[in-house]
């Protein structure tokens, strides 16, 4: 048996990665919802295009354009700051959804970024997966995990596709959570708010209403607790779930519904939609004494 | 050790190697008199240069090419264009291999491309990326043009080298930069459209050429004549039907 020469390989190569963007573009739709450069959203549903949250900057007026030219009206069903994510639905769309990867992505990866930033046919620039990590706290709130890239992120390639060389979906594609930085919304969990927010129109996360930053505790002031270290309270919202719970400034906070609190991201974790309207107890330490406090999680507003 | 042989000898990073080691001989390094520079890629037998108008305008009067062997040959413009940005060449070498030209009607977003150029006058650089997309556009006349977009990194330098395909096959001449990450390429079917009605609709042979002193005997009133040196696989020539 003979092994393909290194040429042949190079075409092959070089072909696969023109089908996988064949294989992606009938799923992938122009979307224009701002006033300057339209953007790209990706077909998940017969009726359904999942796209950027920043990319929509009006809630009415919204239209996309198909791969086989069609632009029709789009209404946006919900949103998702904290991912960067929106939803968009669209009557007699019934186009080809698009694929998810069997599996996550993987570092080291070869990935192509594919959007349709105009109706010219799709753009496509190559690049490998960089790191994948989370959670991820941006100014929009933690995101549990994002996918990142050197693939050039051309203008309008927001909502687009981040796609392997098979042309199947690893994640949604986004330069919106970190300003210009290129990354994407893994695919399971892109989906699965696409799905939330088919069925609530919105994705419901956890309030308690303070600001705090990680502290160590001295060993002396733990409070018989084998932790070394704690959530300290330096804000305390006026009318948020904290102030009726009777949280202060200066608490230490170390634990949650008897979930250990190290770092704010711990404090991120605990603070899920499921959580809302839960009463929980909350663990401080106060004055080197440990205090156990119950508080009713609230709902973020505009989450 | 097996291990290093293996490396060498077969995959797609050693392929790569021995297609763009050969893709560089056809490439040449155009300067002036000033500072700056740009690239040509040999088109045809016989000296035939492609590159950009914009090369040839920036160079003044004293224009020469640099071959990769290290020679330094001085450059007869042939034809320009300013609108599609192109220029031809002719430098006194015939021994200079062209590069096969690809078709570019024919690609599609995706595939693997490369470029060769003198970024920053650099010599001889390979960059590699794909398409990123096609695209046209209209000159002033109203001609349409078709023109290729990649992520290729390209720099001041790479203005009138090729853009290869997968095959090391030219489809298109480098024109121009946008914000160091979008590429900007003239498709290579353009080129040769406005190349044969530049050249006076030549037609092709296929056959590859040297000028040589005729002997006494063959003189019949000439001095010089063309030594046919290569004919191209499936040319006019080799199917005997030119």
């Amino acid at each position: 048996m003979t092994s393909p020469s290194g040429a042949d390989l190079i075409s092959a190569l070089s072909n696969q990665m023109a089908d996988a963007v064949e294989r992606i573009r009938r799923s992938l739709v122009t979307v224009n919802g701002r006033q300057r450069q339209p953007a790209s959203g990706i077909i998940v549903a017969t009726d359904e295009v999942l796209t950027a949250d920043h990319v929509l900057e009006r809630d009415d007026d919204l239209t996309i354009q198909t791969d086989d030219g069609r632009t029709l009206a789009a209404r946006l069903v919900g949103r998702d700051r904290t991912s960067d994510l929106a939803l968009l639905r669209i009557d007699g769309l019934g186009s080809d959804t698009a694929a998810q990867a069997d599996a996550p992505a993987r570092v080291g990866q070869f990935v192509l970024a594919v959007g349709r930033p105009s109706p010219g046919g799709p753009m496509a620039s190559l690049g490998v997966v960089s790191a994948v990590g989370g959670p991820l706290r941006t100014r929009r709130g933690t995101i549990e995990q994002v996918i990142q890239t050197d693939a050039t992120p051309y203008p309008g390639f927001s909502g687009g596709a981040l796609i392997d060389v098979t042309g199947a979906v690893l994640g949604l594609f986004t330069t919106g959570l970190i300003g210009g930085v290129a990354l994407a919304i893994p695919a399971s969990l892109a989906w699965r708010i696409a799905h939330t927010l088919a069925h609530q129109g919105h994705i419901r996360r956890g309030f308690l209403g303070i600001s705090s930053q990680p502290v160590t505790i001295p060993p002396g002031q733990r409070a018989g607790r084998n932790q070394e270290y704690g959530l300290l309270i330096v804000r305390v919202e006026p009318d948020s779930p904290a102030h009726h719970a009777g949280l202060l400034i200066g608490d230490i906070l170390v634990g949650i519904d008897g979930v250990t609190l190290n770092d704010t991201d711990d404090l991120q974790a605990i603070l899920s939609g499921d959580r809302v309207g839960a009463t929980v107890p909350a663990e401080i330490i106060r004055g080197g004494a440990l205090v156990t406090l119950s508080v009713t999680i609230g709902q973020r507003k505009g989450a | 050790m097996m291990m290093h042989v293996f490396y060498h000898t077969s995959g797609i990073a050693a392929g790569f190697a021995e297609l763009a080691e050969r893709t560089r001989q056809s490439v040449v390094h155009l300067h002036g008199a000033s500072r700056g520079s740009g690239t040509g890629v040999i088109w045809q037998p016989g000296g035939v240069v492609l590159t950009n108008d914009h090369v040839v305008a920036g160079a003044g009067d004293v224009l020469r090419a640099q071959t990769i062997d290290g020679r330094d040959l001085p450059v007869t413009v042939m034809a320009r264009n300013q609108d599609l940005d192109l220029a031809v060449l002719r430098v006194p070498a015939v021994d200079l291999p062209p590069v096969a030209v690809g078709d570019s009607t024919r690609l599609r977003v995706g595939e693997l491309v490369f470029a060769i150029g003198h970024p920053w006058g650099q010599p001889w650089v390979v960059t590699a990326g794909i398409v990123s997309g096609l695209g046209e556009a209209e000159t002033r006349n109203g001609q349409r043009i078709a023109f290729i977009r990649s992520d290729v990194r390209l720099a001041p330098g790479n203005s009138g080298g090729p853009l290869l395909d997968a095959r090391g096959k030219v489809i298109g001449i480098n024109a121009m930069v946008f914000g160091g990450d979008l590429s900007v390429a003239i498709a290579s079917h353009i080129v040769e459209q406005w190349l044969n009605s530049a050249q006076g609709r030549r037609v092709r042979l296929g056959v590859g050429v040297q000028p040589l002193p005729l002997p006494a005997e063959v003189l019949n009133g000439r001095t010089y004549g063309l030594l046919v040196v290569s004919i191209e696989p499936g040319s006019p020539q080799q199917n005997g039907q030119g």
